[in-house]
């Protein structure tokens, strides 16, 4: 006998596929939709907290579920966390208060605003003595306003509420204020104990010394900040890479023209473009670490990202940036418009000899000669343990107007020393190299590069006493 | 009357209530790890078991949130948007869209061609195990108390920054003891009689030390939180916005899709009741609807559980248990939502990490083990690849190479050569014969061939032609022109697909004749 279609549906299958489509469709009708993509919820005092909002997109919607948790904290979306859970205390149920009724610009106001806490935040917690954000700060105001439920340490619904202090924050015009203005300068001795990197002091000479309780972490910030490669927390020496967060954030990061952090510090939580998420800035350097410097994601929680994002904020106070910010210089730019002909790889090559290879090496490997040199370290711009395919300095323009803007260094965007036309045939040699992929890509290829490294390290590995430099 | 009560209540009623007992905070946990809020889980358990009800064919298998399922709808949707957020949700909706569609795809595939027949037994276990490790190691953030994990890298580093993070003291040692007391309870019951109950002592156990824990010690910890059940419906995220992502979840959903598919097959063929007709059609059909539905019902992308099924098996439920344990469902979130919330993180990831366990057999580890090389290879290097690669690429390799490793096994002829009077060469073939078994029938004749050779026979009778393609022939065609007769040995059966050859191969098909 020939078997054919040996399986299949019955008829009355279609019949009850049919009912349940017909009940569903009549759901819809008479139930309406209740979770539409895109849609956000009208809330009067909502839109008078906020205002008429300017931007458009994904940080929109962010703001407006920011705004309705914190006007209606008891809504479906907070509810998870907000409703107070009393179990071991016979089921007494409390009544749900919002934040505004307490964080709110009023006279009487029992506390200060969002806005005016998030420039509040790293600080120290008088509790624990560790580094609190304001992610942190949310999650324990939750457990301590209402009981034992604390929502995850980054969920989204943190986030929101971010985006509402921040716009608030922004709105004001408010700057950073992580530091105490009353509080001594470090001293010199607790400064040479926490061994602060040359970058570092250079920064506190520019900007002048931290003050007060906080100081000691914003120098550790600063050590991770210029030496990203040897400040990892325990377990990561393993992994191999020579970028630091400073290899492009110039000058500790206090560079203009060259990504300086604070203005980083005050744009963000905001939509980072690729990918159309809100970011928040310690999101924002997890995927600087990840895409950029090819570091490993540390935990969320990580003390690490906390220092970091201090230390971003205390250069933003520094400066004297108020929240929302938009610096002519802010970022990297692009070149355009003012080259004589197509960047040329050949032309890039010999200008590559005569202006950079003495710090980045002939093959763009680094350069072993400054190994033992933590201070003075050119990063590589080839090869598996440079920059990822991913960084905004992957681009030919971005990359050109970075040279341009800061490379030799001693060169500033007012007083270049390259010309542009040299610049760009720079960046298209760079460009040209072989670097990391982009993580997530494919993981073979981080197996294949922590191979390659490791061995050609342990066949190759030659380094030059700080002595002989 | 009195009897046909008890009867409903001992076959369909109680394993309905137990099977909602143990479904539920399964459904949650499973709900943290894909990054959904809980109430779409326990939504889409109660839609898959009415659905499942009318259009299951086997009697116990179970549909619902599930482990394999979980974790990839996290690995799908989490680069794009933030986890529990509206955009999340909506991008899980389209995603059990997708998978819907795929799996209506496969069912037409599988009516006209059994497509399904092609994945052996070894790469779905290889897969399961592969993502019970994934699952297992995913747990672990819940109970080390810690943030979850970012999926933006590779696992293992993902896994590597939760141990760096224990040891720098960000996590709860408070999570650390619940979970380990839970998972330390499960394991030991799972070695009791009370096997099937294992899950839910496991929690009761983890539930009675938080509460002397909570009296001696003021602490903090993540909890399950309130739920709020509810009738939802939502449209996918079918935005012009949303276009982009939406392009990147199509191959995601046709992992899921497969996977689950392999689940409602695997269920279907070892959870069977007696006298049970076999027809996988219907579950997987079943479970593309249940997809599509839940995209508009604010569900997540399901699968047919094998545990849940082989417990609705045990419990030797009747056909209406499936309705009732949604009722139960309902009823249990509604009634006990202050102990659901309650609930710590930490136990949640106990009993999933025990979940997790389940999916690594130890006895199916050695079994493969001590198979034979392709099967053992297969299988190891489909887990191995799910864990270090991703889950995409192991399918496919898997696949794959199990369709070359058996070509290559059916496409060894066995020959031999016989030499009569010095001029007349018989070449034996048997075996099957596939365009590649040429080259080796050409290095038998390059061997035995001698200049005194004036007539050469390939005795073909014993082997099975199958040849499609156009073949080198010109190493015979040669010696053919030289004037040594060539010809072929064949028998009746085998006149059509000889008759093949020569049509396809001009330049051999008159040997015969010549040699006549």
């Amino acid at each position: 006998m020939k078997l054919s279609l040996a399986y299949k549906l019955k008829q009355k299958d279609l019949f009850y596929v049919m009912i349940m489509a017909a009940l569903i469709l009549m759901l819809f009708f008479f139930h309406g939709i209740d979770n539409k993509p895109g849609t956000t919820l009208n809330c009067e005092s909502c839109t008078q907290d906020i205002g008429t909002m300017e931007r458009a997109g994904h940080f929109e919607e962010m703001l407006s579920n920011g705004v309705r948790h914190v006007h209606h904290s008891s809504n479906d979306n907070l509810i998870q966390f907000t409703r107070p859970n009393s179990f071991l205390l016979g089921l007494q149920k409390k009544n749900i208060k919002n934040c505004i009724e307490c964080h709110n610009d009023e006279p009487g106001a029992v506390s200060k605003s969002l806005g005016e806490l998030w420039v509040k935040y790293p600080r120290i917690d008088q509790h624990t003595g560790r580094l609190i954000d304001f992610e942190k700060a949310i999650q324990y105001e939750f457990t301590k306003r209402y009981g034992g439920t604390k929502p995850f340490y980054n969920d989204v619904r943190i986030t929101e509420i971010m985006v509402y202090a921040y716009e608030k924050a922004r709105q004001k015009k408010l700057v950073f204020d992580v530091e105490a203005d009353d509080g001594e300068p470090i001293s010199t001795e607790l400064l040479s104990d926490l061994n602060p990197s040359s970058a570092c002091l250079n920064v506190f000479d520019k900007l002048g010394k931290p003050k007060g309780d906080i100081a000691p972490f914003v120098v550790k910030g600063c050590n991770i900040f210029t030496d990203t490669t040897n400040n990892r927390p325990i377990g990561y020496g393993f992994w191999k890479t020579k970028m630091n967060c400073s290899s492009c954030h110039i000058d500790g990061g206090s560079k203009e023209y060259a990504a300086h952090i604070g203005d980083a510090a005050v744009n963000y939580p905001g939509v980072y473009s690729t990918n159309n998420i809100i970011y928040t800035n310690r999101m924002r350097i997890a995927r600087c670490y990840a895409h950029s410097i090819n570091e490993i994601l540390y935990g969320a929680n990580s003390e690490h990202y906390k220092l970091l994002t201090l230390y971003m904020a205390w250069i933003a106070e520094k400066t004297n940036l108020p929240i929302g910010s938009n610096r002519r210089s802010r970022g990297i730019h692009n070149v355009r418009g003012t080259a004589a002909r197509h960047a040329s790889i050949m032309a890039g090559q010999r200008s590559y000899v005569a202006n950079c290879e003495f710090c980045h090496g002939p093959a763009g490997y680094g350069s072993d000669r400054y190994d033992n040199d933590t201070d003075f370290s050119p990063p590589p711009i080839n090869g598996s343990e440079a920059f990822v395919h991913t960084a905004t300095l992957s681009y030919t323009s971005r990359l050109a107007s970075f040279i341009l803007n800061n490379m030799p260094p001693g060169a500033t965007h007012d007083n270049p020393v390259l010309t542009t036309q040299e610049a760009l045939d720079i960046a298209e040699f760079i460009k040209v190299q072989t670097r990391p992929s982009a993580p997530n890509t494919n993981n073979l290829s981080v197996f294949y590069n922590y191979l390659t490294n490791t061995s050609m390290e342990w066949w190759f590995g030659e380094t030059v006493d700080k002595e002989d430099i | 009357m009195s009897n046909i009560k008890r009867e409903e209540l001992a076959s369909n009623i109680m394993p309905g209530f137990i099977m909602a007992l143990i479904n539920l905070p399964m459904s949650i946990g499973f709900a943290f790890l894909a990054g959904v809020p809980p109430a779409m889980m326990i939504t889409a358990s109660i839609v898959c078991a009415i659905v499942g009800y009318f259009l299951n064919t086997s009697k116990y298998a179970v549909g619902g949130p599930n482990s394999a399922t979980s974790i990839l709808i996290a690995v799908a949707v989490t680069p794009f948007a933030p986890q529990m957020g509206d955009l999340y949700v909506g991008y899980v909706a389209s995603l059990a869209i997708f998978v819907g569609v795929w799996q209506l795809i496969f069912c037409l595939f599988f009516a006209k061609y059994h497509i399904t027949d092609y994945f052996n037994t070894d790469i779905i276990e290889g897969l399961v195990l592969g993502i019970g490790i994934i699952f297992v190691l995913s747990t672990l953030y819940m109970v080390l108390g810690l943030p979850q994990l970012s999926y933006q890298q590779w696992l293992i580093f993902d896994v590597i920054s939760l141990a760096s993070s224990t040891l720098e003291g960000e996590g709860s040692y408070i999570a650390l003891f619940l979970g380990t007391i839970t998972i330390a309870s499960g394991i030991y019951i799972r070695t009791t009689r009370y096997k099937r109950y294992s899950i839910l002592i496991a929690i009761f156990i983890g539930f009675i030390a938080l509460i002397i824990l909570e009296s001696i010690y003021a602490f903090n910890i993540e909890r399950v939180g309130w739920i709020k059940l509810a009738l939802v419906t939502t449209l996918p995220d079918f935005r012009q916005v949303s276009f982009p992502v939406m392009a990147n979840l199509i191959s995601p959903a046709f992992v899921i899709a497969v996977i689950s598919t392999l689940q409602a097959i695997t269920v279907a063929k070892a959870i069977r009741g007696k006298n049970e007709i076999f027809n996988p059609l219907r579950d997987i059909f079943s479970q593309s609807i249940q997809h599509i539905f839940l995209a508009f019902l604010n569900g997540a992308p399901v699968a047919n559980s094998i545990n849940k099924s082989v417990a609705k098996k045990e419990l030797n439920s009747g056909p209406r248990a499936l309705l009732y344990s949604a009722a139960f469902t309902v009823v249990l979130v509604v009634f006990l939502d202050f102990i659901i919330a309650y609930i710590p993180l930490a136990i949640l990831g106990g009993v999933l990490f025990l979940s997790g366990m389940s999916m690594i057999n130890i006895k199916k580890l050695k079994r493969y083990l001590f198979s034979n090389r392709k099967t053992a290879s297969i299988f190891f290097t489909t887990a191995f690849l799910v864990v270090v690669v991703d889950i995409y690429t192991a399918v496919t390799f898997s696949i794959m190479a199990t369709f070359v490793i058996n070509i290559i096994i059916i496409s060894k002829v066995k020959t031999s050569s016989v030499i009569t009077n010095n001029k007349k060469l018989t070449i034996n073939v048997e075996g099957t014969i596939l365009s590649n078994s040429y080259n080796h029938i050409q290095r038998q004749f390059d061997q035995s061939f001698t200049p005194e050779i004036q007539e050469v026979v390939f005795d073909i009778r014993n082997a099975n032609l199958h040849t499609n393609d156009i073949i080198d022939f010109g190493w015979i065609t040669a010696h053919s022109n030289n004037g040594i007769k060539v010809s072929f040995l064949y028998s009746e059966k085998m006149q059509e697909s000889v008759q093949n050859l020569f049509r396809l191969h001009p330049e051999i098909s008159d040997f015969n004749q010549r040699a006549a």
